[in-house]
């Protein structure tokens, strides 16, 4: 067929496995059930957890596990559509161990002039890079931590994903959506409390959340249905 | 006429070359012109990388954590500019307590956080030492944090910028032998031949000079006053493990096969103030250093202004902003912006790593008759 010029926009893709996302929240709270609903979903098992949900996942307790689990994958040959980094923490803490046993140091700061951590970092973003680029989609699974920012004025918590810094700029940069999954207490028509689970989408000074395809309402249930059927509805606004 | 026309004397001097009204001795500036400000930073933050201004100037990006360096420096820079706003004619012990509850005040959760309570020791010592050592001026101060705001001209038509003013705040104007100098306090942790030569290179401060030279001010040149950060760490003591590996390594060089180590306990706040006190009594822990300023370096200052002006005028016309990528880790370590130029610019990042905050801080009352330069879309 002989190429032709377009005559029409492409529009945005509503598909959810093309997407990277980047999932946080407090323990139980049911990040990686609501990660397994994702498009055909592999997880990349970093740490025990995962044996109450059926799903398909490879252990990947060392990083030259892990890039060996990368390496199956960018192979094809197979129906997978998601990936999913069950945690992103562990993953991080087993590409750093992996990169200062290769420089038989015991820790990054034990080389000099910051050359662990820039060794460490660079790696993290090479591997994750390539797994953003594959046809598929990716899910980073962390924890929460809430964190003391100390302002010029004051100081306030914020809520942010546990990965150390360096390792969390890498994966915000990457992602299309920041999910931070929440608890809100409200109360029944009997006036007793309920605790509803949410995820939060948009960014806010108390907690970093994101949506860059600008298809998510500020927030839902935590709940796969409700979340792909707002991810399916046609953006509203434009994204920035 | 209103009484804000009338000019007045001051000090009964006559160094000033033109008459000095009521507005330059208020924080108010002016209120001439709705032209744009720009102040040092913005100029130095465009010609080092444009793209970081822009995220800064334009987009008003800021990360909310306050650096740890600018969190003492100011606190000194605070205690500093009470000390000098407090009249002479009080006894020094009044106006040295006025600052220590200054800065008692500045490290408020020092009781709970061992980091503010290292700093709030530090300063203290510092200052109490300032004060022994500089009881005695050598100068007379003119004008404390003194704002400005000045008109930027083409060096070749001497015309006036027809969309910039300049604005800046110096630490203070101070007189010496009858002459005037720009007062600029520092805080480092050493003072070597390199630092003492960058502060030739300081254009900051000689930019200023020639706009107060402008406003009336003749300055002549600088007076550095620099405070030596000390790097004294208030001793936490060895555990017994730590204890008993030291002993052990003792004895085993002794022939008895003994030691009489004692365990090292922590130090006390008294011992780590004295150690202080006796670090800030040394001669070097503060240093004044006199610079003179030349015209024809205010000259160049002047034309390398106007050009950086006209390349802003330039970038903001053609929106095109530059990242220098030379200046991702200038000071050794990393540009604030880092991760959102690394991310590709990703609005993640930006609304989760950064929080939107009007520019040129230190000169807020002086924005408020002007527009900042970002702000606007220019008439060219």
């Amino acid at each position: 067929m002989p190429l032709a010029l377009p005559t029409t926009r492409t529009k945005p893709s509503a598909d959810l496995s093309t997407k990277t996302t980047l999932i946080y929240g407090p323990p139980k709270i049911g990040k990686s059930s609501f990660a397994s609903r994702f498009p055909n979903a592999l997880f990349f098992e970093c740490e025990p957890g995962l044996n109450e949900l059926e799903v398909f996942k490879v252990p990947t307790y060392n990083w030259p596990d892990f890039l060996a689990a990368c390496k199956l994958v960018a192979a094809g040959n197979h129906d997978f559509k998601t990936i999913v980094i069950d945690t992103a923490d562990n993953a991080f803490k087993y590409c750093s161990e992996f990169v200062c046993g290769k420089h038989s140091v015991e820790y990054e700061g034990d080389l000099g002039h910051g050359k662990g951590w820039a060794l460490v970092k660079n790696e993290w973003h090479r591997v994750l890079t390539r797994l953003a680029s594959l046809p598929g989609g990716l899910v980073l699974i962390s924890h929460a931590v809430d964190k003391t920012v100390e302002t010029r004025t004051g100081e306030y918590t914020k809520t942010q994903p546990s990965l150390p810094d360096r390792a969390r700029h890498v994966v915000l940069g990457l992602v299309d959506m920041i999910l931070y999954c929440d608890t809100i207490t409200r109360k029944d028509a009997e006036g007793n409390p309920v605790v509803e689970r949410i995820i939060r989408t948009k960014p806010h000074p108390t907690y970093e959340a994101g949506d860059r395809t600008g298809r998510l309402p500020e927030s839902l249930p935590l709940n796969f249905d409700a979340f792909s059927k707002a991810f399916a509805t046609p953006s509203s606004k434009p994204s920035k | 006429m209103s009484d804000d026309d009338l000019p007045l004397v001051r000090l009964g001097q006559g160094d000033y070359r033109r008459d000095i009204y009521p507005h330059d001795l208020t924080r108010q500036p002016r209120p001439t012109t709705m032209k744009n400000v720009l102040t040092y930073s913005a100029l130095n933050t465009f010609r080092n990388c444009p793209r970081k201004y822009k995220h800064r100037y334009l987009d008003h990006l800021r990360r909310p954590e306050r650096p740890d360096a600018l969190a003492f420096g100011s606190v000194v820079h605070g205690a500093l500019e009470l000390w000098y706003r407090q009249p002479v004619d009080m006894p020094t012990v009044t106006r040295l307590y006025r600052v220590f509850d200054y800065i008692d005040a500045q490290f408020s959760q020092r009781e709970g956080d061992e980091k503010q309570k290292h700093q709030w020791h530090v300063a203290r010592a510092m200052f109490a030492a300032y004060v022994d050592r500089y009881e005695q001026e050598e100068f007379e101060v003119v004008e404390v944090e003194k704002e400005f705001q000045a008109e930027i001209r083409n060096p070749e038509t001497n015309r006036l910028s027809q969309t910039f003013t300049i604005a800046g705040k110096a630490d203070g104007i101070v007189r010496v032998g009858g002459k005037l100098y720009l007062l600029e306090h520092k805080t480092a942790s050493a003072i070597t031949s390199d630092y003492l030569d960058r502060l030739w290179t300081d254009t900051q401060i000689a930019l200023y000079s020639h706009y107060l030279r402008e406003l009336g001010y003749p300055i002549v040149g600088v007076i550095y006053n620099v405070l030596l950060k000390t790097r004294l760490k208030q001793k936490a003591g060895e555990t017994k493990q730590e204890f008993e590996a030291r002993r052990a390594e003792l004895a085993a060089k002794n022939k008895s096969g003994r030691s009489t180590a004692k365990q090292q306990l922590p130090e006390t706040d008294e011992e780590f103030r004295a150690r202080l006190h006796g670090w800030y009594s040394q001669h070097s822990a503060f240093h004044r250093e006199r610079i003179y300023l030349s015209d024809d370096r205010m000259a160049m200052l002047q034309d390398e202004v106007w050009e950086i002006t006209q390349q802003y005028l330039d970038a903001k016309r053609r929106s095109k902003w530059l990242l220098n990528t030379s200046n991702c880790f200038s000071f050794q370590r990393p540009c604030e912006y880092l991760p959102y130029c690394q991310s590709g610019f990703s609005p993640n990042l930006r609304d989760n790593l950064f929080e939107v905050a009007a520019p040129h801080e230190e000169l807020v009352e002086l924005t408020v008759g002007g527009n900042s330069a970002a702000d606007d879309d220019f008439d060219f």
